[in-house]
């Protein structure tokens, strides 16, 4: 039996693994590509007398070879050289997918477009001329419905009549000269024009690419080559500016040409993807409508999760007066209703807003909207010095900085990827939620939605101007662009959502269950003892005692660095072990205030301890300064000690500044 | 398939923008000191009427691109209609809110609690909103046709 390699290629989710299964049924097997994690899939179908061993190459939008993907895909098209590759084509996003193709057809592969999704594209409105698209690109086009498995039959008929087929060129009117002069060079070399496709080389060394020029360097011509490419780049560099974009514009002009003939639009059709990325993705809407409802995230988080924060509330209250009223012993009453009952409950009781906090960025993301976020504010991004691929991590840093942080090694090029890290922390995590909760509660009641999303929108601009400036100082050079997937908008699974939602409100819990827990305990101590030996739990609630306590020491010695913006030396005491986590500030505030059982945001409003500016300066200050010893440790790991110290010397001075700007313009306009 | 035709999208962008225009404004002068009531009265967050103006931008957009004959106004009719109903969602989930710390918690800040004092210029707006989401309800379903 006669045994061929092909390969399957295409965009992402055009129905690629439909089709790789539908042909190899249960004949498959995974494994690696070599030197990379990424899974490599091969599969088996009989035609007649044909065996074929049939390789799914990973989606790609192009064959550039600036990202792993694109380098398997291409490698193995080049240097394995299946004898046919089906390149799977959205009938319903034609103008996309042909950039594939055309890539395909210069790289000399033996394409065949299988046209899939033709349903979706005639629920569009859209009907395409098979014949005539077959025509123009010169290979066969199998119109296939693979979901449904129509269009399969004819695939593997036409695969196995193509087994000989000459592939087709294509050509590009307005660098064709230049092409063929490379070319003619480049084939002067014949174990060069053996192993690869010589015209395909040429247009890879206009559009200055690494692979390309490394394979060069080794040939016997090289420098004739090079002198030739020189030559040709002086003439191109008088027409064009960037000739790798002269000709992807180029490519994209003959896609153009190729769908206005082809495609015809029976009706006017809008879908509800379209409709939706119409105006959330809008040039200037799309911004407003982000803040909108963001903006609305938090109201939702701050309002509707308020009785439940106050059920839990009266509960830590209850269970602090029942057993401290149970226990005889004074330390061991004073340190299970002051110091484990009364810090835990001042954390907890901001449970229901982190709840609702993700449970709301669970449902955008669920429905899709979370990626045209991303597309809107990638512009932003770039215009200040940020890669288009650093929007993703700074959005998932608005749920914690240690997964986004670490989300960063998508990004490719170095520089990208230390600016991306080092300005997430600034991205406002779920930890700081509570602090601003408390201080929006006590401090601007009726307008926490308001505040909190300043906070929230006062990180993102704080993340932007860094950036710039970081740019401009430590890491020269422009960000590259990237593309990105929009998926479809979803209607909201709730039971994915959900899930969602708890597995990250778990993490805070078992955060509140060890590092708080561990912290709250540790400030309750250093309260009630003092250089003098133990105080007893009378320290929490007579100002004398606890100034006599180590946790005094401790904020005596930092308060002079605090008072040019107001706060006393409780709220240095807070930010103090706000180091180890952000939500330890609130706890070590109710340990403080010894009010585990009121409410602690009424109490530090009537404690007179701040003003509503310099609350707001301290809820800035705590959205800036030192992210948590986690968050400083993943900087370590993936960049080093150097960067690591580098963050937290920067945000200090940054939160510092911020802080006292906002006391001093404050002060002087009220 | 459902159908909607474009006089009818220059007609609903046209009366939903302006409504949410003026609401949108008086929520913002509120926050500057100027109240006017109109119905309601304003709640004075300056955001409130940030989102009812962009709101009111989706839909003079919507306005602009079919006065030009474009279908895709229809869009903006769309999720006009869509951000304003979520608005009022969101309006009747702090109304519930508010009912439990009133009703079940006795809250000292809720004492005398009605469900009129959360009857907002964004809920009302949103409950009216529905009239320019029915015509377009069924996009999700299927893809929709636009006579021009």
């Amino acid at each position: 039996m006669r045994e061929v390699t092909i390969a399957l290629i295409g965009n992402p989710n055009v129905g690629k693994t439909t089709v790789f299964n539908a042909l190899t049924g249960l004949k498959q097997h995974v494994g690696n590509w070599p030197g990379v994690t990424i899974e490599k899939k091969e599969g088996e179908f009989e035609w007649r007398s044909i065996k074929f061993r049939v390789v799914d190459l990973p989606g790609v939008y192009g064959l550039t070879a600036y990202s792993i993907d694109e380098k398997i895909a291409r490698n193995f098209i080049v240097q394995e050289k299946p004898r046919v590759v089906v390149d799977i084509v959205d009938a319903s996003n034609l103008e996309r997918n042909l950039y594939l193709t055309l890539q395909l057809l210069e790289i000399g592969a033996n394409v065949i477009v299988a046209l899939n999704k033709v349903d979706l594209a005639e629920e569009k409105g859209y009907e395409i001329n098979v014949k005539k698209l077959e025509e123009i690109l010169g290979v066969p086009v199998v119109p296939m419905i693979a979901s449904e498995g129509k269009g399969l039959k004819e695939l593997e008929e036409r695969i196995a009549k193509s087994l000989d087929r000459e592939p087709r060129r294509i050509e590009y009117p307005n660098f064709e000269a230049y092409i063929e002069r490379l070319t003619r060079v480049i084939e002067k070399d014949e174990m060069l024009s053996r192993t690869y496709n010589s015209r395909w080389l040429a247009i890879k060394l206009l559009e200055r690419d690494e692979d390309a020029r490394g394979i060069i360097e080794k040939s016997r011509k090289r420098d004739d080559i090079l002198k030739e490419l020189i030559d040709i780049f002086n003439s191109l560099h008088r027409k064009y500016e960037d000739v790798e974009l002269a000709l992807a514009d180029e490519r994209y002009r003959i896609i153009g040409n190729i769908v206005e003939r082809v495609l015809v639009k029976k009706e006017e059709r809008i879908t509800f993807t379209e409709m939706l990325d119409e105006v959330l993705t809008h040039k200037y809407l799309g911004i407003p409508i982000f803040i909108s409802l963001m903006w609305m995230v938090f109201k939702f988080t701050f309002d509707v999760s308020a009785p439940f924060s106050d059920i839990i509330d009266w509960f830590f209250g209850w269970l602090g007066d029942a057993v401290g009223s149970h226990i005889a012993n004074d330390a061991l009453a004073s340190f299970l209703r002051d110091g484990i009952i009364a810090g835990l409950g001042s954390v907890l009781v901001f449970l229901p807003p982190i709840a609702f906090l993700f449970l709301a960025f669970s449902w955008l993301e669920d429905s899709g909207y979370m990626a045209r976020a991303a597309f809107v504010m990638d512009r932003v991004m770039h215009r200040f010095g940020l890669h288009g691929k650093s929007v993703i991590p700074m959005i998932m840093g608005f749920g914690c900085n240690v997964p986004a942080i670490m989300a960063t090694r998508t990004l490719e090029d170095e520089k990208d990827r230390l600016l991306t890290i080092l300005v997430n922390p600034l991205m406002s995590c779920g930890a700081r939620l509570p602090v601003y909760a408390l201080f929006a509660g006590a401090f601007f009641a009726g307008s926490e939605g308001t505040v909190i999303t300043s906070m929230y929108l006062l990180g993102i601009a704080l993340a932007l101007v860094i950036a710039w400036l970081f740019r401009k100082l430590l890491f020269k050079g422009e960000p590259s662009y990237f593309v990105m997937e929009l998926p479809p908008y979803n209607r909201p699974n709730w039971g994915a959502i959900l899930g969602n939602a708890w597995t990250r409100t778990e993490k805070f819990l078992r955060k509140a269950g060890t590092i708080i827990f561990a912290g709250v305990v540790m400030v309750w101590i250093l309260s009630v003892m003092g250089p003098g030996g133990y105080l007893g739990s009378e320290a929490l609630e007579n100002g004398e005692l606890l100034a006599r306590s180590w946790v005094a020491v401790i904020g005596h010695a930092l308060q002079p660095v605090f008072s040019p913006m107001g706060w006393d030396w409780k709220a240095g005491v807070a930010l103090f072990f706000g180091f180890i986590a952000k939500e330890i500030v609130v706890g070590t505030l109710g340990v403080l205030y010894g009010v585990g059982e009121e409410n602690l945001a009424q109490t530090i409003a009537a404690s007179g301890a701040f003003t509503p500016i310099t609350a707001y300066a301290f809820m800035t200050f705590v959205l800036i300064y030192v992210p948590c010893l986690a968050t400083i440790g993943v900087i370590k790991q993936e960049a080093g000690w150097k960067w690591a110290l580098f963050a937290v010397v920067y945000e200090l001075v940054l939160a510092y500044a911020v802080a006292l700007m906002i006391v001093g313009i404050g002060g002087a306009l009220i | 398939m459902r159908g909607i035709r474009l006089e009818q999208v220059k007609l609903l962008t046209a009366l939903f923008g302006f409504l949410y225009f003026i609401y949108g404004t008086t929520e913002a002068l509120s926050y500057f000191g100027r109240e006017i009531t109109l119905v309601v009265p304003p709640t004075g967050d300056l955001f409130v009427g940030f989102v009812l103006l962009t709101i009111s931008a989706v839909y003079f957009t919507g306005l602009k691109k079919s006065l030009e004959g474009s279908i895709r106004g229809t869009s903006y009719l769309y999720v006009g209609a869509l951000l304003g109903m979520g608005f009022a969602v969101l309006a009747l989930l702090v109304m519930g809110a508010d009912a439990i710390e009133a009703c079940l918690l006795h809250s000292e800040d809720f004492i005398g609690w009605s469900p009129l004092d959360d009857i907002t210029s964004y809920l009302i707006l949103g409950l009216l909103s529905i009239i320019a989401y029915l015509p377009v309800k069924d996009v999700s379903k299927e893809p929709l046709k636009v006579n021009t």
